[in-house]
């Protein structure tokens, strides 16, 4: 018995593939019976996009009954891939001509490819984040960050005393702090980089030898924090990975619409041939 | 935050329970039992038994054939019959069309919509206006000699005490009950109120435990399957053979939250009820609450499955001595206290006497095998034999609900990490369904890829109502459902206090403009929040039908086989 | 698997929801400590003294004390308290609140839509209108200087030529947008003509094409579904387009559709035959073929697989030239002899014509008088009876003395005694041969039927008929087709890879009525998908032939009404 969502995925791929085919078959046919194929592609295109877009409106109304956001998602990614191929049988196959149809097409391509790659992060990053652990919402990380500084700062005082020594202090200053009070650094947490880590832990480690024992054991909480602070870094860029490529999908998205609103009045406007 | 208009802190009693207690019937009532028996001098000065009377009772009359409580409905108040008769349908129940259970009413769909411009812009902001008590409609119960006929029924008296089950042991109400004379006069004591007297008058803590053991015991023993068979006369035995426990505390959640805080919620420490090895001498079947079912593995305990209310334990074990007299085993698992848990026991003898002899082949338990005693060496897995159904979950799953104690969720809000995107679209969906707040945070116990979020879980057993001095934190009549009345809210952080998942928090309310609302004592204002489930929402829970990604649920985990399904769905 | 080696969640506080959904968060967030009260719903900076110290006067006294309120989960009371005056001695530092991301987001949207609304309007109402919003170049036949100077000779004034097509081109988008309102809702475009299988109203496209192409308008009589130009030739493909490149697909739309077939078929067998004629050009001879009642009607969808046979090839078609030739002999037979020392082959008569297309007619001069040069006598071969007209050939035999004189006159320079001698010796031997005058002349026309094999008569390759007495026997024309398959165009110069046998079966064939036609399938055993040489249809058609005179109607226009009423009449 297969899994509910491996089904789903598994009925729904061949329903687009199907959809694909189905197409491939019988687009040249129809062109043939139809000498406006064009217009109707045209139209099956514009309200695929529409009907792609109103998730964002769904979004935005949480209350209303208007199906669950996983349908919708689920006839956004499919509808999505099918409004891809269907819009190169609308391109004939071949790269438009003109500044305003390449802009178009380019608009059309690049909300298909962000979509395309936020749907693959979206499957993988959560992936990567849960195996990572030190989940957080994403909103409080900067309270955490500090909250970690002001708790290896607390250590490294609390060691003076202790030990009646400096060591681990003037390490703390010269090595760590800055560590600590660095901002996250986001393309090495995305490549899943320890290698800032391990220095700190290693420099750290090399630098128990000077310490005093009472030193030592502050020093096990301060890699602790360290390991903390990786962590969070982590986490820090990849949720913001994951958010932030939105930021291309989104805008896109509409600047399409537009392109696409004048694009139709250009061809009812222009038209009078055949095609 | 420089001119805010201080506001009268809201007090226990702000909202009498019948705004228009007349003076008059106090008097009435400290006259008659159990009121007149009562010393007035046990309760303290910040709730005296006037004070009770006045403000957590009321004075109902009810019409001949007129429905007082409905079977399944939740109810947090009791009823003292003062004039009249009221008659209880004992078995079997009512169907729900006879006694008309409605369904709470939603908002229509353009009050829906106007919530994308209405919701305030501020956070917390506190609606001056109070909302308008539902009107409560009577329902009356149709063909009536019917009734009597077809069913069992027993008259109750004035001096009769009755709604205590649903009052005391936040379950449903076990029967329907109408009025059968015109003009039945009720006193509904709401149950802040039944608590204060039943913990200043031990008289009638005495009466209301033992009425409360006799009539409970009739319905309980219902549920065992087993049971149903029984002719009246057995019946009459085993009822009289039963006894009541009840292990651990009633308000569970402070031992609870020192257990985790100690660090470990180690099982040695629970109280067992019947010990794993021991020779089985009686049934148990829990009756509320939950209870650990562990066995030895190694060193330590391995925690097999938990069992909730209606649940039996040492049946199978019982059955094989009495169908193997000469290969008598010894019980095979150990039943430990989890919380506050409720439990009757059955001794062996009397099911051996009553209730195996009759028994139809179909309700035996399977046989159990034992581990390397059997030469065919055909070993299950040592959960095969309790239920089929709960196979295959991992024990160290079993493990992470059982210390968390996430069993006690009807609506746990249960995250799937690997397909969660962290988009936040289930908490911005909660903030548009609530006046802009949200009502969870998306955090919480981790286990593998499962999160529990720490949303209001709508508990088997709601131990955050216990200490609600207005009974503003309630249950939904209908559906059970936790929710809370802002209106009656007084801010005493009882019940966040209480809740040992985190999931009701206190909130600074402001007003319009953002400030933030302070008493006379310039203390901030507080309100208890929680997930109300989108009770008043079209279409249910907001998050779930918010989440994109298939990752967000919410599930019933007094069982586990919601969330066995679903772990399993990808 | 489990949660053991993970790290585990950090500690923060779990009492206060987090609000995703607020457009403007504390400037201090960032930093890790964000104020109480956070920025207000426009983003305006709330930070104030941390609380509202109160006035608490023992009883008894007169002089109060200020308490610090401050919350218990923002700290509780402060170890200062109070100042004198009751102000609170601590404040949250004032701050620059930030958007969201996801704020920035919304405005990130905003700021690109707004972007692509100026970059359009720019755009649109800009001098680069033209420029940008075309769908691409035009072809260079439509485009550069020269057809500018045929535009500006023809008197159109547009510069870039747009509105000679695009009525709107020079129009403001508001008029286009009411344009395309109007042509979507009660216009060419609405979705009922969108979905209809004949082609919407293109006549003012296809006047712009006919204001130039004028001739190019018509098909065929019987045509069912008129189309447009623009179906075939599509415009705005580059500059590099072949403007008569057409796909098949357009052909197959009608004659590969039974509706639009049947409906030619009863057009064609209601219309006079004479429209249907095929003009070749003056010197051309096409081969004469029937033409089936129901027109050129039957369904075709490819060339390899459906497309008939060559009607030249149909059974029973034979060629009907009145004249006797062995192409088998010619190319094979023991006897031929060679000519400037080769064997003969088929270069050797047919010979093609400038374009290579097709070969030129063969030409009794150019190709068999070396072999079969008619001389009256084997001695003296350079006394020939002439060849084209019987009369001339009479007319020679009669003065046959003029003619041997003339020869030797030229040939040996002999005049006076010589000359007398020479002639009346070859007279003799001729008369020796020939008892009569009237002899020879029946053997020269009709043969003699007791000569040898080789002998050189008309009747050897022609039809020769005897006629009343005194006038020249006759002979049957000859005029061999050179146009075999005449609607289709053949180009030989395009086929000289292949040998001339490998298409025409001329080793074969003894009889002149063998049609040497190649068969659809040898075609199309190279000119379909899997021969993997072209098979569209405009290989060998063209679309658009000259109108016939008396043909009801215009091609343009609708069908007439009565032949409407034909096509739906019948059943």
């Amino acid at each position: 018995m297969p899994r509910p969502l491996q089904l789903r995925r598994a009925v729904l791929s061949l329903l687009t593939l199907g959809a694909t085919g189905v197409l491939a078959h019988y687009y040249p046919r129809l062109a043939a019976c139809f000498p406006h194929i064009v217009y109707l592609s045209g139209w099956l295109l514009l309200a695929l996009c529409l009907g792609l877009t109103a998730y964002n409106l769904r979004k935005k109304l949480p209350f209303l009954p208007l199906l669950s956001s996983r349908v919708w998602l689920q006839f956004h990614a499919y509808a999505g891939l099918f409004a891809g191929v269907l819009f190169i049988f609308h391109l004939r196959f071949s790269i438009p001509g003109g500044a305003f149809n390449l802009v178009l097409a380019a608009l059309f391509l690049a909300v298909t490819l962000s979509g395309i790659g936020g749907w693959w992060l979206s499957r993988v990053i959560p992936r990567r984040l849960t195996s990572a652990g030190g989940e957080v919402p994403f909103e409080r990380i900067p309270v955490i960050r500090r909250d970690i500084r002001l708790q290896a700062e607390k250590i490294t005082l609390a060691a003076i005393p202790e030990a009646k020594s400096t060591t681990l202090a003037d390490f703390y200053v010269r090595e760590l702090a800055p560590a600590f009070a660095a901002r996250p650094s986001f393309f090495r947490h995305l490549l899943g980089s320890r290698a800032a880590l391990n220095d700190r832990l290693a420099a750290l480690s090399e630098a128990g030898r000077y310490l005093a024992p009472a030193e030592q054991t502050r020093a096990e909480q301060i890699a602790d924090l360290l390991r903390a602070r990786h962590a969070l870094d982590f986490h820090h860029a990849n949720q913001l990975l994951l958010k932030s490529w939105l930021f291309v999908h989104l805008p896109l998205t509409y600047a399409l619409l537009v392109f696409t609103a004048v694009h139709v009045l250009l061809v009812h406007a222009y038209s009078g041939g055949a095609r | 935050m420089s001119t805010v208009a201080s506001l009268d802190r809201p007090r226990r009693w702000d909202a009498p329970f019948d705004p228009e207690f007349p003076a008059a019937d106090i008097e009435r009532l400290l006259a008659i039992a159990p009121f007149r028996a009562m010393n007035p001098e046990s309760f303290p000065r910040s709730a005296t038994l006037p004070d009770i009377l006045r403000n957590d009772t009321a004075i109902r009359t009810f019409q001949a054939d007129e429905l007082i409580v409905r079977e399944g409905d939740y109810g947090t108040s009791a009823f003292l019959i003062l004039k009249g008769r009221a008659r209880v349908v004992l078995s079997p129940g009512l169907p729900p069309s006879a006694v008309g259970r409605k369904e709470r009413g939603k908002k229509s769909l353009l009050r829906s919509l106007a919530q994308l411009w209405s919701n305030p812009r501020e956070d917390e902001v506190i609606a001056r206006r109070r909302q308008e008590a539902e009107p409560s409609r009577s329902v009356f119960l149709q063909d009536v000699p019917r009734v009597l006929g077809e069913h069992k029924t027993a008259a109750m008296h004035a001096g009769d005490f009755f709604g205590e089950i649903a009052a005391l042991s936040r379950m449903p109400r076990t029967a329907t009950i109408f009025a059968e004379e015109q003009g039945t006069q009720l006193l509904e004591i709401r149950w802040q109120g039944l608590r204060d007297l039943l913990k200043y008058d031990p008289a009638l803590r005495a009466h209301v435990d033992t009425i409360y053991r006799q009539r409970a015991l009739a319905s309980y023993l219902q549920e065992i399957p087993f049971l149903r068979h029984l002719e009246p006369e057995a019946r009459a035995a085993v009822e009289a053979a039963t006894q009541f426990e009840t292990y651990g505390d009633y308000d569970w959640s402070g031992e609870y939250k020192k257990l985790v805080q100690a660090g470990a919620a180690a099982v040695a420490k629970e109280t067992t009820i019947a010990a794993e090895g021991d020779y089985p001498n009686g049934i148990v079947m829990v009756r509320s609450g939950f209870a650990r079912l562990t066995q030895r593995h190694g060193a330590g305990h391995r925690t097999l499955n938990y069992l909730g209310a209606g649940r039996v334990y040492g049946f199978d074990e019982i059955v094989h001595n009495w169908k193997n007299p000469g290969a008598a085993i010894a019980l095979q698992h150990s039943l430990r206290v989890i919380g506050h848990t409720h439990v009757l026991t059955i001794p062996a003898a009397v099911i051996e006497r009553h209730v195996l002899p009759g028994l139809p082949a179909n309700q035996l338990p399977p046989p159990i095998i034992i581990p390397g005693e059997s030469s065919n060496a055909r070993t299950p897995p040592p959960q095969a034999k309790s239920r089929p159904t709960e196979a295959a979950t991992d024990s160290a799953l079993m493990e992470f609900l059982t210390q968390n104690r996430l069993f006690n969720g009807t609506e746990s809000m249960v995250i799937d990490l690997d397909r969660c995107t962290r988009c936040d679209d289930c908490v911005r969906a909660c903030a548009s369904t609530h006046g802009g707040n949200p009502r969870f945070l998306r955090h919480g116990p981790i286990h593998d890829h499962l999160m529990v979020a720490q949303a209001c879980m709508h508990c088997a057993d709601p131990i955050c109502m216990i200490g609600c001095p207005t009974g503003a934190i309630h249950r939904d009549s209908f559906g059970g459902e936790v929710v809370i009345n802002a209106d009656t809210c007084i801010g005493c952080t009882a019940c966040a206090n209480n809740c040992p998942y985190g999931s009701i928090r206190m909130v600074e309310t402001r007003d319009e403009d953002g400030e933030p609302l302070v008493a006379k004592d310039q203390k901030p204002l507080l309100k208890a929040t929680k997930c109300d489930l989108c009770l008043d929402q079209i279409g249910g829970p907001a998050c779930v039908r918010a989440c994109p990604h298939d990752a967000l649920d919410r599930l019933d985990l007094n069982t586990l086989d919601p969330l066995t399904a679903w772990l399993n769905r990808r | 698997m489990s949660t053991e080696g993970r790290q585990p969640s950090p500690e923060f506080d779990e009492t206060r929801y987090e609000r995703p959904q607020k457009d403007w968060i504390c400037g201090l967030a960032c930093d890790g400590c964000p104020c109480r009260l956070g920025p207000s719903a426009s983003g305006v900076c709330r930070a104030g003294p941390d609380c509202q110290p109160l006035l608490v006067t023992a009883p008894g006294e007169t002089k109060g004390l200020w308490k610090c309120t401050r919350p218990a989960d923002w700290g509780g009371p402060c170890q200062e308290g109070p100042r004198p005056d009751g102000s609170c001695c601590r404040s949250t530092p004032p701050c620059v609140p930030v958007r969201s991301l996801r704020a920035r987001r919304g405005l990130l949207v905003s700021a690109t839509v707004t972007a692509a609304l100026g970059l359009l309007l720019f755009t649109l109402f800009g001098p680069a209108r033209d420029r940008v919003i075309t769908p691409g170049l035009l072809s260079a036949v439509h485009s550069g200087p020269h057809f500018s100077a045929a535009h500006a000779a023809a008197g159109v004034t547009d510069p870039n030529g747009c509105a000679q097509c695009h009525p709107a081109a020079h129009q403001s988008p508001a008029n286009w947008a009411a344009t395309s309102v109007r042509l979507a809702a009660t216009g060419a475009l609405t979705p009922a003509h969108l979905l209809a299988r004949e082609a919407r109203d293109f006549r003012a496209m296809d006047a712009a094409c006919q204001a130039c192409h004028l001739p190019h308008s018509f098909h065929v009589a019987n045509v069912a579904r008129d189309t447009s130009c623009s179906v075939c030739h599509l415009e705005h493909q580059g500059r590099g387009q072949n403007l008569l490149e057409v796909n098949s697909a357009h052909c197959s739309a009608c004659h590969g559709s039974t509706k639009d077939m049947g409906d030619s078929a009863l057009l064609a067998r209601k219309l006079d035959p004479a429209l249907f004629e095929k003009k070749l050009s003056a010197n051309r001879a096409g081969f004469p073929v029937a033409r089936p009642p129901a027109g050129l009607t039957a369904l075709i969808t490819s060339f390899a697989e459906d497309h008939p046979e060559f009607r030249a090839n149909l059974p029973g078609s034979r060629d009907p030239t009145a004249l006797a030739f062995n192409h088998a002999l010619h190319l094979s037979g023991p006897n031929i002899p060679l000519l400037d020392g080769r064997a003969l082959d088929c270069r050797a008569c047919h010979v093609p014509d400038p374009t290579g297309a097709l070969m030129l007619p063969v030409k009794f001069t150019l190709h068999c008088q070396s072999c079969h040069g008619l001389p009256i006598d084997a001695s003296t071969p350079s006394v020939v009876v002439p060849h084209g007209s019987p009369e001339n050939a009479r007319e020679f035999l009669r003065a046959l003395p003029a003619a041997y004189s003339d020869d030797a006159v030229r040939r040996l320079g002999l005049a006076g005694k010589p000359l007398r001698d020479y002639v009346t010796g070859k007279l003799s031997a001729l008369r020796s041969r020939h008892p009569s005058g009237e002899q020879l002349e029946r053997e020269v026309f009709f043969g003699d039927p007791s000569a040898p094999v080789g002998r050189d008569s008309c009747n050897l390759c022609h039809v020769v008929t005897a006629t009343p007495a005194g006038s020249a026997p006759s002979i049957a024309p000859v005029r061999p087709a050179d146009v075999w398959l005449p609607r289709a165009h053949f180009d030989h110069a395009r086929h000289t890879q292949l040998d001339c046998t490998s298409c025409h079966a001329a080793t074969a064939s003894v009889a002149t009525s063998d049609v040497l036609m190649p068969s659809k399938k040898t075609c199309a055993s190279c000119h379909s998908p899997k021969g993997g040489v072209t098979d569209a249809c405009t290989v060998c058609h063209g679309y658009h032939n000259p109108r016939p005179a008396g043909l009801p109607g215009t091609a343009a226009a609708p069908l007439p009404a009565a032949l409407q009423r034909a096509i739906t009449a019948t059943p």
